[in-house]
């Protein structure tokens, strides 16, 4: 694929791609804005090439995915050196915005808090399902793990996060 | 679970998407900044300083290997039986660096004393031609 077609290829999924790096920086937006740079970067140069077995979204989602995971693990460390603090990927508790009146901000909020209970790996199915709308195929594919176990993270992270919900709800 | 709770999910996430999409980076803009973090000047600056420590490495290397040179130039050399490098020297001319100390006042008197020639000399070397 050439320079000039990827170029285009990402501009058109980069709000797409800008979500899913908040998702896999814990909605750290500096952390995702820096991966998601370093992503298109190695997408560009070449670094990670893309070999058609799969969609150029499913593809660019993965490289996203896994410079997230590094540029996180260097985040860590780098907190871990400079503060001694333990630092976790933990979603962030999301701060009330101007807006918190609203049902959508509402909805939005209740929703990052109760991601916060199901593991990474049923946070990430969740978020490529019904926020990509992706199909359990291409979540897998992204995650490079089987659909079988995407499917087993889809199932039991959709149950947590009905249930957090419905608990946050009630309060 | 049913496909309430599922349109529920969605919805949250619907909202979830409205709110990012809304504060996305500038796609241009992120794409300028990450070429200018990764620019060629700066590329060119890393390799400069890899230049500069390939050379610093290498000096060293050189320095090594001449104080090795110098310091096994005077070794023996068991192949030609010679010194390596530097002024041959004889084993019969070999004075200990503290042979200097081994002489005190009352060496002289220690010493055996040179045999005098004597009149008798001339008589004993006669008898033996006889």
């Amino acid at each position: 694929m050439e320079r000039s077609e990827l170029e285009r290829e990402l501009e058109a999924l980069h709000v797409d791609c800008w979500g899913w790096a908040l998702a896999c920086c814990a909605r750290d937006s500096e952390l995702a804005e820096d991966a998601l740079q370093t992503a298109y970067l190695r997408v560009l140069s070449g670094r990670a090439k893309f070999d058609g077995r799969s969609s150029v979204r499913t593809w660019i989602f993965g490289v996203i995915r896994m410079t997230a995971i590094e540029e996180g693990r260097r985040h860590r460390s780098w907190i871990a050196r400079t503060a001694g603090a333990d630092s976790t990927m933990d979603v962030a508790d999301p701060s009330p915005a101007a807006d918190a009146t609203t049902e959508s901000s509402e909805q939005r909020s209740m929703l990052i808090s109760a991601l916060a209970a199901v593991s990474p790996r049923q946070r990430e199915v969740l978020q490529l399902v019904f926020y990509h709308g992706m199909t359990i195929e291409e979540a897998a594919r992204v995650m490079s793990v089987s659909v079988g176990s995407a499917r087993t993270h889809y199932e039991r992270g959709k149950k947590t996060l009905a249930r957090m919900l419905a608990e946050l709800r009630v309060r | 679970m049913n496909f309430s709770d599922d349109d529920e999910l969605r919805a949250h996430f619907d909202a979830l998407r409205r709110h990012d999409r809304d504060r996305a980076p500038d796609f241009r803009a992120m794409l300028d900044r990450a070429r200018s973090t990764n620019s060629p000047a700066r590329r060119r600056a890393f390799s400069l300083i890899w230049i500069a420590a390939a050379a610093v490495m290498v000096l060293a290397v050189g320095i090594a290997v001449r104080e090795t040179r110098q310091h096994g130039a005077g070794r023996y050399d068991g192949s030609t039986g010679s010194f390596g490098g530097g002024d041959t020297v004889s084993i019969s001319n070999w004075k200990s660096p503290t042979a200097s100390l081994l002489h005190t006042s009352g060496s002289d008197v220690l010493a055996s004393s040179k045999i005098l020639s004597s009149v008798l000399d001339g008589a004993s070397r006669a008898a033996v031609q006889h």
